[in-house]
């Protein structure tokens, strides 16, 4: 492997129960543990034993239509963040929130507020929120387009680091310890990279392999360079789903195990409905047409995810039934099968490519998929020299080892339709 | 009788003093929770200093506060969904140990950019925003949640009461995605002089929550703003009606005295103490006091 300096950095995404559509019928998991505060403050604990990073919450402003089939989330993040940090005192807390439907003001004061009370550990991953049913609960009537939503996400970005730096009118939040919260972005489509090129310091991607990761790097290096940043501002973290055992076939009868927990209305109601298409009908046994999507320009949901669902297909050419279980009703990102130590490799091989700065990790089943990440993994990564054995710095931005800047700009108000 | 007693405002201009305002709030909750009284976190005007989200401040006060939390929320700041969510999560967390007093605000920002022009009368959206944040509390009943493993069904949906309100400001379609036992959900304050949804209204009517002013000495009462003539300050205590409810100069005693006469159905109190020391006043205060119910719901 080459030699890369420095560390990895790595973050807990407690996407609920876990990254598959049937985590929570995993035995010995309470099924309604996702509901359950002690949930996430027992992983956030785990988590600042263990170094991490941060802990990384997901979200939309809408109650999810597969909630017959798998939890939601169940807690609004702010206020979920907050209690966190009532709970720890070093890891960094990543909350998702959407810049469709928060005001920039209002959202700046309320994040500020979770930086200043948190010593500095706030991170902000701004989503743009797609679906005609969040919307419809902010009083529109349908969808703004995909550019719509990237333009709007990008001023009311500009507008929230603006207001931390308190650059226009009165200051609506103290100061931050870490000089503002940190950005972090998710979405790899078009309009995805321009935004986060020009304000993400953290970057969440769903890179499949190290091609797409390498390219993706590359794509947001020459963003970032249009809007005058340097490639070390930013920090990329792949999504990771991790199936961990102590034996590889014990690893890979557990991720069998969790395809088959996957409710199957669940699986195909959401890949149809991601991918625009209805796949109520289709036999599961069929091998799914080359043909079956078509240019990405039709994609109305993720582009993100809408191209890896064609990258699979291209490559494996699978049956509908194979796709299903390849995507495991997880979110479509990589998903890495094996022990502790084939684990650790993977992640060190993408982290040495140069496709990772680190990982969003995404454990299968929550929460013993992540104790035995935090158990097992971490310290193999540890003894490499790979992943902090002690905290040092106080702040997220410290943690990764994101220069302390105040890019922020003069904003005007926001166009008033929306 | 409820009684609510105001976290005086305090400067957050950095991280320490975010903290010292956090610290404060915990200690005035746990005086207040000895007594069954509630703290309000109040919310500045929009174009008020730099504060703490009232929500932020309950979620990391919700690790230790024994007693009632009550938020203020400004409706011209907050789309009703977004309230909505951070209120159940929060009447999740503590649990149902929680109230939202809402202020007549217009409509905000999000919500403004898709209704067009602001309607004229900000109370009647204050009606209608009090009636769908009930509607939402209402919408994913607890006992939606079925977690039935071997039949691989989490949630029954048809348990959900989506909001599905049109009206002439808001349109909110959705249930909430936090689910909550309907006995825990959030009190809702308003003020009396409009007629909606609350559970507890503030102002002068009957049964309403007085208003009060506390100023537990003259020099409080001058820092404040608040003139008094010399004929007063030669016979305090002082207790006289304003526009704004009652207003009492004088020790806890004479607080105390005029809250059992004046305020008989209970109190939104606000001393004119810093929040460095509503905690040492309210352990001086209370103890004079009945013990009070707690927050209280309509049915």
């Amino acid at each position: 492997m080459t030699e890369r300096s420095g560390q990895l950095h790595i973050n807990v995404n407690i996407l609920n129960a876990g990254v598959f559509g049937g985590s929570w019928r995993f035995p010995g998991h309470d099924p309604l543990g996702a509901y359950d505060l002690e949930h996430y403050l027992g992983i956030a604990r785990k988590a600042e034993q263990a170094k991490l990073d941060a802990v990384f919450l997901a979200d939309g402003p809408v109650v999810e239509g597969d909630l017959a089939y798998r939890p939601g989330n169940g807690f609004e993040p702010s206020v979920l963040l907050a209690r966190i940090a009532a709970e720890t005192s070093r890891i960094g807390l990543i909350g998702t929130f959407s810049s469709s439907y928060n005001d920039a003001d209002e959202l700046a004061a309320r994040l500020g507020a979770i930086d200043a009370l948190s010593g500095g550990r706030l991170g902000w991953n701004v989503v743009t929120t797609a679906g005609a049913r969040a919307a419809a609960n902010f009083g529109r009537g349908g969808e703004p387009d995909h550019g719509a939503r990237y333009r709007r996400a990008a001023e009311v970005t500009a507008r929230v680091v603006s207001g931390w730096a308190h650059h226009h009118g009165a200051p609506v939040t103290p100061h931050s310890p870490q000089g503002r919260p940190v950005v972090v972005q998710a979405g790899a489509s078009k309009d995805g990279v321009g935004l986060a090129g020009e304000h993400a310091e953290v970057i969440f991607t769903a890179a499949q392999t190290l091609e797409e990761g390498l390219a993706f790097r590359a794509a947001i290096d020459a963003s970032a360079a249009g809007f005058g940043r340097r490639p070390e501002e930013i920090v990329i973290l792949p999504g990771v789903s991790t199936v961990i055992a102590p034996t590889e076939a014990e690893a890979a009868e557990r991720r069998a195990l969790l395809a088959d927990l996957v409710p199957a209305p669940y699986a195909l109601g959401r890949l149809g409905g991601q991918l625009g298409i209805d796949l109520s009908t289709v036999d599961l046994d069929e091998r799914v047409p080359l043909d079956l999507l078509g240019p990405l320009e039709h994609a109305n949901g993720s582009q993100t995810f809408y191209t890896l669902v064609v990258g699979i297909v291209r490559r494996e050419q699978p049956t509908y039934r194979e796709l299903l279980r390849h995507l495991g009703g997880g979110a479509g990102h990589r998903i890495v099968v094996g022990t502790p130590e084939q684990v650790a490799d993977d992640l060190e091989r993408w982290w040495r490519s140069g496709a990772a700065d680190g990982f969003n990790v995404m454990p299968d089943a929550l929460p013993t998929g992540f104790d035995d990440f935090a158990d097992q993994v971490i310290p193999i990564l540890q003894r490499r020299g790979l992943f902090r054995t002690e905290y040092e710095g106080r702040t997220l931005r410290e943690l990764l080892d994101l220069p302390a800047l105040d890019r922020a700009r003069q904003q005007p108000a926001l166009a008033a339709a929306w | 009788m409820t009684l609510i007693v105001e976290l005086p405002a305090a400067a957050v201009s950095d991280a320490a003093s975010a903290r010292a305002v956090a610290e404060s709030a915990l200690a005035a909750a746990g005086a207040a929770a000895e007594h069954g009284v509630a703290l309000l976190l109040p919310e500045p005007p929009l174009d008020g200093a730099a504060h703490l989200d009232p929500s932020v401040l309950a979620g990391l006060l919700s690790a230790s506060a024994t007693g009632s939390l009550v938020l203020e929320a400004d409706t011209g700041r907050h789309a009703p969904y977004n309230l909505a969510r951070r209120i159940q999560s929060l009447a999740r967390i503590l649990p149902g140990r929680i109230g939202v007093l809402l202020r007549a605000g217009g409509l905000d920002p999000v919500t403004a950019a898709a209704a067009g022009p602001e309607r004229a009368d900000a109370d009647a959206a204050l009606v209608e925003y009090a009636t769908v944040l009930r509607a939402l509390q209402r919408s994913f009943p607890q006992e939606a949640l079925l977690g039935d493993r071997e039949a691989g069904l989490l949630a029954d949906s048809s348990k959900l009461a989506p909001a599905a309100h049109r009206g002439e400001s808001y349109a909110v379609a959705g249930a909430l995605n936090v689910p909550l036992d309907p006995a825990l959900r959030a009190a809702v304050f308003g003020p009396d002089h409009v007629d909606g949804p609350f559970d507890q209204r503030i102002g002068r009517a009957a049964g309403s929550l007085r208003r009060v002013l506390w100023a537990p000495d003259p020099t409080a009462a001058d820092r404040a703003g608040i003139v008094l003539d010399a004929a007063q300050r030669e016979s305090l205590p002082l207790v006289t009606t304003t526009d704004d409810g009652l207003l009492v100069v004088g020790d806890a005693t004479a607080l105390a005295e005029a809250l059992e006469r004046h305020a008989p159905d209970g109190a939104l109190l606000r001393p004119l103490v810093s929040a460095g020391r509503l905690a040492v006043v309210l352990r001086e205060l209370l103890p004079l006091l009945p013990r009070r119910e707690p927050l209280r719901r309509a049915a």
